[in-house]
């Protein structure tokens, strides 16, 4: 699915464009937020309304809710996980080390009059505890633009690995 | 009273278990891992999958036992084969997809040797090489002994190993019960998480019946659900909240004494709100009993049942664990539906599954976390010992003749301690 998107998406928009700009900007911001865990000015980057955040276990799928996913946000959950991210009570989240992320291969498709969709891939190094771990990434996301601000409409997160045995995870990709 | 950790040679790893206490060498000693996976994962029966996971001729799931890859699949006759999946030719991993279908068997990358479904050898290319009378039969895959229990599917690389039925013994009336949340459905793996943690695999056999833990380690999702699921699970002061040691290390843990039977229904439990949009969809389609059976179901069995060495069946999924180092253990976590069922029903168990379980859910890295913290805490000393003492003071004999405690105590652990100190005893 992303390789098809981004075959897509290169026929579509240039990246000097100033909604492709906006949006990829969108997306750094998104990835220092989520390096700095600040996940309440993370979920302000989410538009109002129906929104999704999913990373899906293979990338075949169609229909996520009819299968299981490693997550599968609407909003109501989406901000479940940052209260639950942000509470203090979460072992795992405390244990979170630090991340950096990169961010890149960006390509920007135009899908609706005030929606682009984006794709690009993520590298997230996570240190804790002596350990480095690499988690690898394909992304796509829904951008909407009818405001001033662009905001996140859907993220899909295919994991290089999503079919495999993966460690258990505190921050978000 | 002292456990003896000093100048240990691989035949007494016994002393090394209490009955209140086991050495921190249990989780810290790779030799001890060594001795494990021959005594115990290389011995006794090993959970493999569950027979929905299968469902036509040549649908197959690689896994593995210990470091023994397997291939887990089913033939032309509908049986489970459980082979080792390494070529006998000359030793190439057979086959290397986590899952899929083949229509007739596995062919070796290497040199094509190929092998039917139920691990016959079946064709060697340019046989010229290799006598005209050579005897297939004899070059067949690696073949796992295979018995299998209310669908799920136990393998054995011993031949000699008592029958299962005996080595589940009281557990079966628990597998018998979990299965009651079929509700009149036959019962399908929906999807699995596979996650590693570093952690040694007993740390986490332990936490399959440790209720003390819940209420502490999951925090953030008691207080991220509805109300009506968490006082569902707030059983540390419930007095039907007991935990039984069952025999050859098997125990239970019961967390929802209302939904130990689920067949049993007095009627005055209400049906969860968060249940509210499913019930109006099924209302005119099931009759009220069923509805309310399957409703009642959603959230699987009331109690976690560990079975000795690799297998927990807990509340509303499978759960695998195969030792893949001293200190790293991989897990699958197979989340449970209704085959020929209503799609809504399966729909808010995958949705139960993702909230807690899984490498991003709110339950499983916290788990896992504090899996890890053992780990690395209890090799500040290897020879202090880990506390399984809990309950002793509440113990005692069940009608049944088990050990029965409350579900926050240690009666499970210290039944599985003193199966492990069988098996690493005399029987290897
Ligand atoms: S190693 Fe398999 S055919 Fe040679
Ligand atoms: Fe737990």
């Amino acid at each position: 699915m992303p390789a098809e998107a981004r075959a897509d998406a290169e026929r579509k928009l240039a990246l000097a464009d100033r909604a492709a700009l906006s949006a990829i900007e969108l997306i750094y911001r998104e990835a220092g937020l989520l390096d700095d865990q600040r996940y309440r000015d993370w979920d302000e980057l989410w538009a109002a309304g129906e929104t999704r955040y999913v990373v899906p276990m293979c990338r075949e799928v169609v229909d996520y809710d009819a299968t299981l996913n490693f997550i599968n946000d609407d909003s109501p959950m989406r901000r479940r996980r940052v209260d639950r991210m942000t509470s203090g009570h979460a072992g795992a989240v405390n244990a979170v080390g630090r991340t950096v992320r990169t961010v890149s291969r960006f390509a920007v498709d135009r899908i609706g009059d005030y929606e682009l969709r984006v794709t690009s891939t993520e590298i997230v190094v996570a240190y804790k505890q002596g350990d480095h771990q690499v988690w690898a990434a394909e992304l796509t996301h829904h951008i909407v633009t009818a405001d001033d601000r662009p905001r996140i409409r859907a993220k899909i997160v295919h994991l290089v690995d999503a079919e495999h045995t993966v460690r258990t995870c505190g921050f978000l990709l | 009273m002292s456990i003896d950790v000093a100048g240990r040679t691989g035949s007494d790893w016994g002393s090394l278990v209490a009955a209140d206490r086991v050495s921190a060498r249990v989780y810290l000693d790779p030799e001890i891992y060594e001795a494990e996976l021959e005594r115990i994962f290389y011995k006794t029966w090993n959970c493999v999958g569950h027979e929905s996971e299968f469902p036509e001729r040549g649908s197959f799931k690689t896994r593995a036992v210990g470091r023994r890859p397997v291939i887990v699949c089913r033939d032309r006759n509908d049986q489970i084969n459980v082979l080792l999946n390494r070529c006998r030719h000359r030793g190439a991993l057979l086959c290397e997809k986590p899952d899929g279908a083949v229509a007739g068997g596995f062919t070796c990358p290497y040199h094509s040797w190929s092998y039917a479904l139920d691990g016959r050898l079946r064709g060697i290319p340019y046989p010229d090489g290799y006598p005209r009378d050579i005897d297939k039969a004899r070059l067949g895959l690696g073949r796992l002994r295979v018995e299998t229990y209310a669908g799920l599917i136990f393998a054995t690389f011993d031949e000699d190993a008592e029958p299962l039925a005996g080595f589940l013994g009281a557990a079966r009336r628990w597998i018998d019960l979990f299965m009651k949340q079929g509700a009149g459905y036959p019962i399908k793996v929906q999807g699995a998480f596979k996650f590693r943690y570093q952690a040694n695999w007993k740390i986490q056999l332990e936490n399959v019946t440790d209720g003390y833990h819940f209420p502490l380690v999951h925090r953030s999702w008691m207080a991220n659900v509805d109300a009506q699921t968490a006082e569902m699970l707030s059983f540390m002061k419930d007095p039907e909240a007991v935990t039984y040691g069952l025999e050859n290390g098997h125990s239970v843990g019961i967390f929802v004494p209302e939904h130990v039977d689920l067949d049993e229904d007095d009627g005055t439990e209400a049906l969860q709100d968060r249940f509210g949009d499913l019930v109006a969809d099924l209302q005119p389609g099931l009759p009220p009993e069923r509805l309310r059976r399957l409703v009642r179901s959603l959230h699987g069995a009331g109690f976690n049942l560990n079975i000795f060495p690799n297998l927990a069946l807990s509340m509303g999924f499978i759960r695998l664990l195969n030792p893949v180092a001293v200190d790293a253990t991989d897990n699958e976590h197979m989340v449970l539906g209704y085959e020929g069922g209503p799609e809504g029903a399966n729909r808010e168990r995958l949705r139960i599954h993702e909230h807690f379980q899984g490498p991003f859910g709110f339950g499983t890295p916290d788990d896992s976390e504090v899996w890890a913290r053992v780990q690395r805490g209890a090799a500040a000393d290897p020879n202090m010992p880990i506390l399984i003492d809990r309950g002793l003071n509440r113990e005692e004999m069940s009608d049944e003749g088990h050990l029965r405690s409350h579900v926050t105590d240690e009666t499970g652990m210290r039944e599985a301690y003193q199966m492990w100190k069988r098996l690493m005893t005399d029987a290897g």
